[in-house]
């Protein structure tokens, strides 16, 4: 009996350790998506002036400016671009993600920016400008106000950039497949450099 | 369990106070997610990985301060409670975590913060751990405190390493931005390194910390213990002060039938005497006895009562009390002539005296015959009494222990000798007592030659 009661606690610290050890290899094979793969357009967009802005007023936006930057394209960055932003604008690049904090910063509601994403897609059509979604957010930015957001934006698409994680559950190329809209699935948002060039060089 | 103290109304107070810290944290802390949404640009724009890591302490401080002050507010609330309804620690810890995930959930639903509910948990979860380990039976908010904020604090760094993305960890805004920005600067090693560097250190503090509230509650159960022992030892030995006042009493009882049979016989010689002269002699007589008596009951009742007593009447008198009729015991008085009347309270001075006779004889002997002197004499201003003893003597170790109540080498009531040192000291004398393990012991009483014209206020 004293035996056993000796035992009894290394015996209970290992099986705990091993039900969390489980739970976090269950949980990391869930995370990590590793399926699609990448389609590049054959024809790339003009890129004489690009229009990089934000759909949810996420930080990923600062990412897509950097790297338009470093890609050497012309671009002007306006988070909170409008219609009348549009003047001399080539392409929109509109980069989805929702931050309450970084609405909050805008001083911003959901639907306030629902609302300017629409009104800016719907100039950016008439204008028969090339419309170019990007999502880097991953599984972990994807809710309700993303997916919305990522509707609306995907809706007159002419190319979509995503991470796997982020399209985890085919949402996005199901949004893609509505319009035969062509899409690019990336590993790593480092990846992102490779599918832009493709679409404005 | 159940501890009504007069903390209790404060416990309420401080619950209100947290709370209502709570509710308005998000307006005081606006600002500072502001800027770490500025910090994560910088970071992207310049490629420094320092701004990202401004920004990921910053956003643990701040979702620090939320879990912090529920999970106390809480934790006042049920100390609170526990002062009225009591019940046990597993049901108190119960209760915190159903009101700290109730309380989170509300208050990011109606004030739209952000809020990390698994990393909150596990870090509730390690803090109540740690608390019982502390051992604290009452709800003392000290270590909750400290524990709380070292574990509440290095558990956010889970949400913003890259490394524990995939554990339902950092799913809030700030976390994944950090997150994402740090993948893209492919730094994610600098947070997931850093991340750990906080973690593991301050979980063991947190530990530790505990370690150190558990040992102080030891230390002190200890010396609480230690303390009611005293009292009941104290108390104890009173009780054996008064069972010794019962033996004076019954010795003064005994003492006091002497006069009485004095008083007796001299009034029968009065009822048959005749003669005026012998009349008035039996009476004088009669009153001395009642002096006697008078004197023997001040000197009982009250310590500060002294007489002036002649050395040879108070030896006469200690002799009268001590039964030294075994031949094996050889007892023998000198005294020195000429030796002035001492200024005491005969009776207690007497009474501890004998003691001291009483333990010489009882003192165990190597010897077949016990040899017990008593010596008295004058040195400079005091008269000396040396009682000595050819006994087994004290061992050195004991020495300083034999004026402590109830200690006593030979079975006795160990009252003896506290007595006789508290009654030399009244009547401002000294004792000493002087023992070779083998040989024998030597007690010396000094009492003070008082000059009776120095009594200015005689009792």
């Amino acid at each position: 009996m004293l035996k056993l009661k000796v035992l009894r606690k290394p015996v209970m610290m290992m099986i705990g350790m091993a039900i969390v050890w489980c739970s976090i290899y269950y949980l990391k094979s869930a995370y990590e998506v590793h399926h699609l793969s990448s389609t590049y357009l054959s024809k790339p967009f003009s890129n004489n002036m690009l229009l990089i802005t934000s759909a949810g007023q996420s930080t990923d936006t600062y990412i897509l400016q950097d790297l338009a930057n470093e890609l050497r394209f012309n671009n002007l960055f306006m988070p909170e671009a409008t219609p009348s932003d549009l003047t001399e604008i080539s392409s929109i690049v509109i980069v989805v993600g929702y931050s309450e904090i970084g609405l909050n910063l805008h001083d911003k509601k959901i639907d306030d920016e629902c609302e300017r994403v629409k009104t800016l897609i719907d100039e950016g059509v008439s204008q028969k400008l090339p419309l170019i979604v990007v999502y880097v957010g991953g599984k972990a930015r994807r809710n309700e106000e993303t997916d919305a957001l990522l509707t609306l934006s995907c809706e007159y698409a002419n190319y979509i950039i995503t991470t796997n994680s982020g399209n985890y559950d085919q949402f996005l190329t199901e949004l893609a497949g509505k319009k035969e809209t062509p899409i690019s699935c990336i590993n790593s948002i480092n990846d992102l450099t490779k599918p832009l060039a493709a679409a404005f060089r | 369990m159940s501890i009504k103290t007069a903390q209790s109304p404060k416990y309420m107070r401080c619950f209100l106070i947290l709370l209502a810290l709570a509710v308005i944290l998000p307006e005081l802390t606006e600002t500072y997610f502001f800027d770490i949404i500025v910090q994560i640009r910088q970071s992207i724009h310049s490629g420094d990985s320092g701004f990202l890591i401004l920004a990921a302490m910053a956003s643990c401080i701040l979702y620090t301060i939320p879990n912090l002050l529920f999970y106390l507010s809480f934790e006042c609330l049920l100390a609170y409670v526990n002062s009225r309804i009591a019940f046990s620690l597993k049901v108190h810890n119960l209760i915190l975590g159903f009101c700290f995930v109730l309380g989170k959930t509300a208050w990011s639903t109606l004030l739209h913060q952000p809020s990390e509910l698994v990393t909150s948990l596990v870090a509730l979860w390690i803090t109540l751990g740690l608390v019982y380990l502390t051992k604290h039976k009452a709800r003392i908010m000290m270590p909750r405190i400290f524990i709380g904020f070292q574990v509440f604090f290095f558990s956010q760094w889970l949400n913003v390493m890259p490394i524990f993305a995939g554990l339902r960890t950092g799913t809030s805004d700030i976390p994944i931005s950090i997150k994402i920005a740090s993948d893209y600067l492919q730094n994610t090693y600098i947070l997931n390194s850093i991340g750990f560097a906080f973690i593991v250190p301050m979980f063991l503090s947190s530990f530790m910390t505990a370690m150190i509230f558990r040992m102080y509650m030891t230390n002190l159960s200890i010396a609480e213990e230690n303390y009611q022992r005293a009292i009941a030892l104290e108390t104890m030995q009173n009780k054996i002060m008064d069972n010794r006042i019962y033996q004076e009493i019954n010795a003064l009882a005994h003492d006091l039938k002497t006069p009485l049979a004095t008083i007796r016989g001299l009034s029968s010689l009065l009822a048959l005497a005749k003669d005026v002269d012998k009349i008035e002699t039996y009476g004088n007589r009669i009153d001395q006895a009642v002096v006697k008596m008078s004197e023997m009951i001040s000197s009982f009742l009250y310590g500060t009562s002294r007489q002036w007593i002649e050395v040879s009447a108070l030896i006469s008198y200690i002799r009268a009390q001590i039964p030294v009729e075994d031949e094996h015991i050889q007892f023998t008085t000198a005294i020195e002539d000429n030796i002035p009347a001492l200024y005491v309270n005969k009776i207690r001075v007497a009474r501890a005296l004998v003691n001291l006779i009483e333990n010489a004889i009882l003192a165990p002997c190597v010897t077949n015959e016990k040899v017990i002197k008593l010596n008295i004499f004058k040195a400079l201003e005091d008269v000396v009494i040396v009682i000595q003893d050819n006994g087994m003597g004290i061992a050195e170790v004991d020495l300083n222990k034999i004026w402590q109540i109830g200690y006593s080498t030979n079975n006795t009531t160990g009252l003896g000798l506290p007595f006789a040192k508290q009654t030399i000291d009244e009547n401002e004398g000294t004792i000493q007592i002087e023992s070779q393990y083998g040989i024998g012991t030597q007690v010396i009483v000094k009492l003070p030659i008082i000059e009776k014209g120095e009594i200015t206020c005689p009792a």
